[in-house]
């Protein structure tokens, strides 16, 4: 069985039941998946490209990271479907399994990966528009309702319909909540096909957890879906949202499901306004945004007084961008005090001159360094809304830190096409490193 | 100075180039060469060396490099600053010209380095005259000196070369083809890249106890063909799994050789080496490796 419980709201400071009336507020909880994973939420999920979460192998995610969950969208495992048949789907065990993910971590399953780059053709009534290694691509529902059944993962999300457009006229509008609502029932009836919840019982109950998809519309525009929702609510195990606004629109009875941010984008702030309005569980998109911008982060949700920020003091970064060559020299780690495998190993001298020789290493150590901090602040996130100190944590931190991430100046990891969109008329993405010689300027030499 | 000749210029005073970082025109001298070594701290310091590809056609320019390298080795013997802690390697060069490698040798050889390097080879030339090069210095360096041969690392070279008295090498190989989805293996390189191994879900190398090969149950990462296929040249992390697997391949093979050497059984393991890679099909075993052993008394086509 899948379960979550609400363990502690920041305001009512009483243990919740599910159906916490006004839960839309700060709140801890647990989150028991089937297969034997606990998570204690808030929480975050890493986001991964073709199964890695980017720049880990399976051995150093384990390792050097505190990584409990990662986010897979199957798109990255497509490739030339229906022309050639996924390796994915001939694999003869778990998605897992293909992946070598450690065991100990758990591995939620998306259609798309988050963000997703809007594909030219609109989804249709059996396909949803995806982008894989390879180009445009159509995904058949029915080929991910039964990906879900053979490839186990832990948590699979519904397939929301998404307009490839910014404002979608009214009948489209009706169309993205139909078929929104006909995908999930698709996924719940094959999910909970004929015996299988019986059959569940006796494997010990390890069918996966169902995360419903909430569209980015107004109640009104949804409001057939939502009741759909909370009539098969015994089958759901979480609701995932695109928009953090969409958490207003959802009726009292799915308050008691775990709520997953399907991405991140904007850093800690806006973490911090979303587990405000009673979000559970984040996919960090932004953390790998900035590894590769050879970004290194610094932030800590701390219980520590506000030291007169008011009367002009500088507020602090967020993060720091390495590339600087004023750390050409500097032997210190990337973030005082920290604990993790880069801090205690490297300083920011060394990670400099393996993001200027281009060495993958650089971001190895930067990413490992990046989701400990992201980590550690969940930690101090539960611990405050545990302790009674969230809404002082949230302004103090809030005073402390600038709203904005620094912008990166350096060059990340080679670019590739699939994972961004090219608009036309952009220069080259990676400049070649050597020059000839006699093309240079030699100047008095 | 190693390759990337096109890239720079040479003079009896050192290199001139660009630096890769930001255009900067730059020199180096064999001063400043030990200079920077002597900073680092490295346990072997390497010469600065005129290397002239020994494909070039240009006869007289090969000697003058093999005559500057001498030269140079003697700025940087005098320039060392730390002889009692760093060991500062010779490198003997002089093309593919025997007569010319044993001239070098000659005169390298009374600076009395802690160790000595064999330079300029690996850079496309025959591999029937890499070994009679390599052969040709080691027949005459002293036994207790340690002989490295600069920029080797295919799986085969290694083990010929070790054959014919050679103790270290490096090689970005190994690493650089890494990335590129080869993996190095008992069977030999396969090219993972190829839509052949995007459904072979086997280990990498079936007889390789790296973390990358072993099983999840064997407490290593399980990883398959299929999924180094799936990653190559899209994550990182692809080029690193493959990375670990190939590096251990190599230690392991040397590994393995000490151990023959030792057992005084390292015959049979050259045999078997080149038999799993053709399969015992001697007909397809390359001839210079063939020819190559033959001249230590190793005959890879006897059973």
């Amino acid at each position: 069985m899948n379960t979550f419980r609400v363990l502690k709201t920041a305001v009512t400071d009483v243990a919740a039941t599910t159906a916490q009336p006004g839960a839309t507020t700060a709140r801890t909880g647990v989150l028991n998946l089937s297969k034997g994973f606990t998570l204690q939420t808030p929480n975050f999920l890493a986001p991964t490209s073709r199964g890695v979460v980017p720049h880990l192998s399976p051995d150093n995610l384990e390792k050097n990271t505190g990584v409990e969950g990662v986010f897979v969208a199957l798109e990255d495992f497509i490739e030339k479907a229906p022309q050639r048949v996924p390796p994915l789907y001939t694999y003869p065990s778990t998605l897992r399994s293909f992946i070598s993910l450690p065991t100990s971590t758990f591995l939620l399953l998306s259609p798309r990966r988050s963000p997703s780059i809007t594909c030219p053709k609109a989804n249709s009534d059996a396909n949803l528009s995806i982008l894989t290694s390879v180009g445009f691509r159509d995904l058949p529902i029915k080929d991910y309702v039964s990906a879900v059944i053979r490839l186990e993962p832990d948590i699979v999300l519904g397939i929301t319909d998404i307009a490839n457009t910014v404002s979608p006229g009214k009948n489209r509008v009706q169309k993205m909540v139909n078929r929104t609502e006909k995908w999930l029932d698709e996924l719940l009836g094959r999910v909970y096909a004929g015996d299988n919840a019986i059959t569940d019982e006796k494997n010990g109950g390890k069918l996966p957890a169902v995360f419903a998809p909430i569209l980015p519309l107004e109640k009104e525009r949804q409001r057939l879906y939502l009741t759909y929702l909370v009539e098969n609510v015994e089958k759901l195990s979480g609701l995932v949202f695109t928009a953090a606004e969409s958490v207003d629109v959802i009726p009292q009875e799915l308050e008691g499901l775990p709520k997953l941010q399907s991405d991140v984008t904007g850093g800690p702030h806006q973490v911090l306004e979303m587990i405000g309005r009673g979000i559970d569980l984040f996919n960090v998109g932004f953390v790998g945004t900035m590894t590769d911008a050879g970004i290194a982060l610094h932030f800590t949700f701390s219980n520590d007084e506000a030291e007169g920020t008011e009367d002009g003091k500088e507020m602090l970064e967020l993060a720091t961008d390495m590339w600087d060559a004023k750390f050409a020299t500097d032997l210190s780690p990337l973030e005082e005090g920290c604990e993790c495998y880069t801090c205690k190993t490297h300083h920011k001298a060394y990670i400099r001159h393996c993001l200027e020789a281009k060495e993958m290493t650089a971001w190895v150590l930067l990413q490992i360094h990046n989701l400990k901090v992201v980590e550690r602040f969940f930690g101090s996130v539960r611990r405050s809304i545990e302790e009674g100190w969230w809404e002082k944590g949230r302004s103090g931190f809030e005073a402390k830190y600038k709203k904005d991430m620094p912008v990166g100046t350096g060059l990340g990891p080679r670019l590739r096409g699939y994972q961004y969109k090219s608009v036309g008329g952009e220069g080259r993405l990676n400049e070649p490193a050597y020059r000839s010689l006699d093309s240079g300027d030699e100047g008095g030499l | 100075m190693v390759s990337l000749l096109k890239l720079a210029k040479i003079t009896e005073e050192g290199v001139r180039f660009l630096s890769p970082h930001d255009g900067s025109p730059m020199l180096l001298t064999p001063e400043h060469s030990m200079s920077l070594q002597n900073s680092i701290g490295s346990d072997i310091m390497m010469q600065l060396d005129d290397v002239i590809a020994t494909t070039s056609p240009d006869k007289e320019r090969i000697v003058e490099a093999m005559h500057r390298s001498v030269r140079w080795l003697d700025r940087c013997i005098e320039a060392h600053k730390y002889p009692e802690k760093q060991n500062l390697f010779c490198i003997i060069q002089g093309g593919l010209d025997l007569d010319l490698r044993r001239e070098c040798v000659h005169e390298m050889l009374k600076r009395d380095t802690p160790g000595i390097a064999i330079g300029g080879l690996s850079g496309g030339e025959e591999k029937a005259k890499y070994c009679a090069v390599v052969r040709t210095c080691t027949e005459m360096l002293p036994d207790m000196k340690p002989r490295y041969v600069m920029g080797v690392g295919y799986p085969e070279d290694l083990v010929v070369s070790v054959a014919l008295g050679a103790d270290m090498f490096d090689c970005v190989w190994p690493t650089r083809t890494a990335r590129f989805g080869n993996a190095v293996t008992s069977r030999g390189t396969l090219n993972l890249r190829h839509a052949s191994y995007a459904a072979d879900f086997s280990p990498v190398d079936e007889d390789c106890d790296c973390p990358c090969c072993r099983s999840k149950e064997a407490g290593g990462l399980g990883v398959t063909k299929a999924y180094i296929h799936h990653l190559t040249g899209k994550e990182t992390a692809g080029a690193h799994i493959l990375t670990m697997h190939n590096v251990y391949y190599l230690l392991d093979l040397m590994r393995n050789a000490r151990k023959a050497i030792i057992a005084g059984t390292y015959p049979s393991f050259v045999k078997e080496f080149f038999g799993r890679i053709y399969k015992y099909d001697t007909a397809e075993y390359p001839a210079w490796a063939v020819d190559a052993l033959k001249t230590v008394g190793i005959d890879l086509t006897e059973a």
